[in-house]
Order: C-alpha cells, then structure tokens, then sequence
C-alpha cells in the first residue's frame, strides 16, 4: 500500500471493509492478513468522479507469498453492472499504471464481488471475457 | 397418489432430505448420491399396486414377508440394504412401512409415473435393433429399467406399425416446432422408421437418399434419444387427448444424455410440452445446460419478461404453439425447484433460486455443475493479472 494518496487510509486487518460489506469478505487465516485500504473512500477527495475501485487487501504467509486482493463489491443484476464493473477496471490499471506504480508490480488477485441476485451465470460468456482481462467473479462472497 | 413432499433418513446414501416437488423439479449431484433411488422411490410410492401387478404378470416373485427381497426386486440387485431398520420414508407426512409396501394384496392398480430411465438405451437391442421386453432383461435389472423396456415394445407393435411405418417425424406426433428443432438438433434431417429385414422388424434412421442406417451406427446421443423420444410418445398421445390415461409424472433421468447443447435445448422443449399438458417433470441431471434454463426461467418469471425471451431461448418462431408453448412455461403456478443431493455429508439442499451470487457455495455453484468452469475462469484471470506490470 506503499502509495501516498491512499497510504492514510491502511487499516489493519480488514478494518477498512465498510460495515455493509464485511459479510462478503472472508478470511481463512486471519493471521496472515496485512491490512486493508477503501481506496473509494481514500480518492474520493481527489477524484470525486472517477469510476474508483472499492478496496486494495493485502495479505499472505510469508514475503513471497504477498499479495493484494483489489475488491469491488457490486451489483450483477444487468448488463449495465457489467459495463460499471468493466469501467472501473479499467479505472484501476490506469491508475496503477499511472498513479500507483510501487503497487502495480505486486502480486495480485483482482476481484468482484456481487451484491444482490446475480443475472450471469458462473460460465457465462461475458464473464469469460472479463476473465481474460484478469478480472474473477467470486459470487457473492470473497474467501481467502 | 404422487408425493407433494417426501422426507428421507438414512434411505441408500441419503442421510436426510426434506423434498417439496414442484411442477418441474430437477435432481443435481455427483455419482451414486441417492438422485435415482430417490426418484425410484417416488414412482414406488405412487404406482405400488401397478408395479406389484406387473411383477405378477411377468411371473416375477418375492417373499412378502422379506421385505429386502422386495427392495432389491425394485431397485435391482444388491440394493436390498439401501431400506434398512434405521430408515424413515414420510410421503406427504404419513411414515411409510418397507413391509407394508412388500405386502402382497389387493391394491389400485393406477399407474401415475411414467419413468424414463438413465439406461434407457437398453431397451434397444444393439442386435437385433428391436425393444427389449421385460423378460429379455436381468432379474437383477431395476425394474424401472425393465417396465421402460417392455411399455416401449408395447408401444412399438400398438401404435408404430401404421402403414409407412415411419415412427419420427410423424405430423400427428408432437408440436410442430418441437418436431423441427428435434429434426435439426438430434435427427440431422434423417427420419426414424421401421423396417423388416428377413422378417425381423428393426428401428433405422433414413436419410432422403440412400441406404437405411441400423441402431449401431447411430450417434451416441441419437442411441440414446430415441429412448427418450418414444417415452415421450407415451407420454403423448396422437390424439387431442393432452394426456395418457392416468399418468401425471414424467420422470426423465439424465436427459441430456450424449447431446450436444443444442440438441439438449430440443430435448427441453419436450419437457415444457409435458408442462403444457399438466404433467409433472422430474429430472436429474449433470448439465449445466439444463440447470441455464430452469435459471432463465425462473429469472424470466421473477422479471415478468413475456413469451418471447423463451421462445429467442429456444430460438422458437413467432406462431401461435410456440407463443403458448412458451407462455406456459412462464405460468408461476408451476413451480420450478432444483435439489442438490451432497456427497459428503449426505445431505439434500434446495438450491432452487440458482442464484450464481449466493453465499451458499451450492447454490452459486449450481451443486457443482458451474463450479468447475468457474473456478477455471477465475484461475485465468489470477494467471493473467497475477505480478503483471500494466505498462
């Protein structure tokens, strides 16, 4: 999280997950949890209208084993959810490329996380494409 | 009568369920999880005084007074210990006796399921490309696997033997946009029909030109849905008559057995013709292709979408059968319920809502059959993304 911008906002644990979204996010072995940022929050400041990504997690057993687990936890009930999700992908890359390069080398999950019913199937064809960007759909909870 | 509700402990590898049927239910799981007893079971329950009358009739007997004998004359050899003293059965709330079923005696005689079995192929004989009857299977065979056998032969010299002898597609059989996509789909433009070769009557498929073509060239999937098809006939009746005297159930296991995706889409439009006519569908299967569409169905209802997102599901056209074939199965009174039959701790979950964002593990993955697909795509996407420098 070794970003400035965002570096105020660390949190251990997953003390930065909003109250709302704590049930969706899970972890197995709280001991190797690192901390946790809401960079929608951090950046809201900054950047009130860009499409932000909701939460940078980092976590792992040992030095080699880090990794940060970018979350976005939002809708899949429409096509219109889809086309926010993919925007606000696009968004972070961007914004590690740009914004963030201490974290774009990490090692990294990148993941949504559903509110609500979902109208994609697990094999659904849109999200295979958004896969083949680097982006998992985990349903509607995150457990690591 | 049919259960409404049937409640299990400790029946064969099930070691609790608490099963409310709708009008089309579907049964999920991996291997040897209890789906098949189960549904056995049901069309035990139902048909008792009918199964017992056909055993008679083919001189098929059992010790009353030993009711595993009876179990495994039902469920097939070696499945006399999936009833044991540790197994409750309920059937619309009222306990079921193992004995009382064994019982010989004076019963209704109704039969109200019609049951289409996973070894449906077997009522072919590769051979001779004829039906098995009942007696050229194993004792040992279940005997819904047997009875299917015997009521296709029986439907065979009935009603098959008209004078061109072509048994698909027939104008009388089937709606005429099932007809088509079952022609296309599964058939491949070729004609199933009787011959008699050196007297022998046998099934062939026929294309336009050409020689006939035996059983044993058929396709995989063409072997295994004439089966299918045929049961549906009895289902289905050529007349007006929507339905077959007292038959209330349709039973089709693994229905998408051997097809392709498109082909299985053809072969669900014979089960919402069987929900059109006021049957009841249960199924099992292994496809996520099935499970896509009672999901779609269900979401269709749920958003009041009309007729035409099932027909562009189906890639029906726009005439009057498909639009009610289509409206029909939108009818929320026919209820749509999906089980989950769990290995492990042998367990029967109600994973009806399919919703592929639930915290339930079962659910989101659809009793393991989108789990896999998922779980690949989202390793592709930690491959992909995983250390990479956006540059």
């Amino acid at each position: 999280m070794d970003t400035p911008a965002i570096a105020p906002a660390y949190r251990y644990g997953l003390k930065a997950i909003a109250p709302s979204d704590k049930a969706k996010i899970k972890c197995r072995h709280p001991k190797r949890l690192k901390g946790s940022v809401c960079v929608d929050e951090a950046l809201q400041g900054v950047k009130p209208v860009d499409p932000r990504w909701d939460y940078a997690i980092g976590y792992g057993h040992t030095t080699n084993s880090e990794q940060i687990i970018w979350a976005e936890v939002h809708p899949a009930a429409s096509g219109d959810n889809l086309k926010e999700v993919r925007g606000k992908l696009d968004w972070l890359i961007e914004w590690l490329r740009t914004e963030a390069q201490p974290m774009n080398y990490d090692p990294r999950r990148i993941v949504w996380v559903a509110t609500g019913s979902s109208s994609f199937s697990a094999n659904d064809p849109k999200l295979r494409a958004l896969r083949d960007q680097g982006l998992e759909f985990v349903g509607g909870r995150l457990e690591f | 009568m049919v259960p409404n509700r049937l409640q299990l402990r400790n029946f064969g590898p099930v070691k609790s369920a608490d099963l409310s049927f709708g009008a089309l239910t579907v049964f999920v799981g991996p291997q040897a999880t209890g789906k098949s007893l189960t549904l056995q079971l049901v069309k035990l329950l139902a048909d008792t005084g009918a199964i017992h009358n056909t055993l008679r009739q083919y001189g098929v007997d059992w010790d009353s007074g030993n009711p595993p004998a009876f179990v495994s004359t039902v469920f097939g050899e070696g499945m006399q210990g999936i009833w044991g003293k540790d197994t409750l059965v309920e059937s619309d709330g009222q306990s079921i006796d193992l004995q009382s079923l064994a019982r010989r005696g004076k019963r209704n005689l109704t039969e109200h399921v019609f049951f289409i079995p996973a070894q449906r192929v077997l009522a072919i004989n590769p051979q001779s490309g004829w039906f098995r009857g009942f007696y050229d299977y194993r004792l040992g065979d279940p005997f819904v696997v047997r009875d299917f056998g015997e009521k296709l032969r029986r439907l065979a010299e009935r009603e098959l033997l008209g004078e061109n002898r072509i048994v698909f597609p027939q104008s009388r059989r089937l709606k005429k946009v099932i007809r088509d996509a079952l022609l296309e789909a599964i058939f491949g433009g070729f004609s199933l029909r009787i011959e008699a070769q050196l007297g022998q009557r046998r099934l062939v498929l026929q294309p336009n030109e050409g020689d006939s073509l035996p059983f044993t060239v058929w396709s995989a999937g063409q072997r295994e849905f004439v089966p299918l098809l045929l049961g549906a006939y009895q289902l289905l009746p050529p007349s007006k008559t929507p339905r077959r005297e007292s038959l209330e159930l349709a039973v089709i296991e693994e229905v998408e057995m051997g097809l392709h995706p498109q082909a299985i889409s053809a072969a669900m439009l014979l089960v919402l013709d069987l929900l059109q006519r006021g049957y009841r569908v249960y199924l099992s299967t292994h496809s996520p292709h099935v499970l896509d569409v009672i999901w779609a169905l269900r979401r269709f209802r749920e958003s009041r979408a009309d007729e035409q997102f099932v027909r562009s599901l189906f890639n029906l056209p726009a005439n009057s059968e498909a639009r009610k074939l289509a409206e029909a199965a939108l009818d929320p009174a026919k209820e749509l319920k999906v089980y989950y039959f769990e290995r492990e701790r042998g367990i029967v979950q109600d994973i009806s809502n399919l919703d592929p964002a639930s915290e339930n593990a079962s659910e989101s993955g659809w009793g393991g059959l989108t789990e896999f697909s998922g779980h690949v795509g989202n390793l592709v996407a930690q491959a992909v993304t995983n250390g990479k420098v956006f540059p």
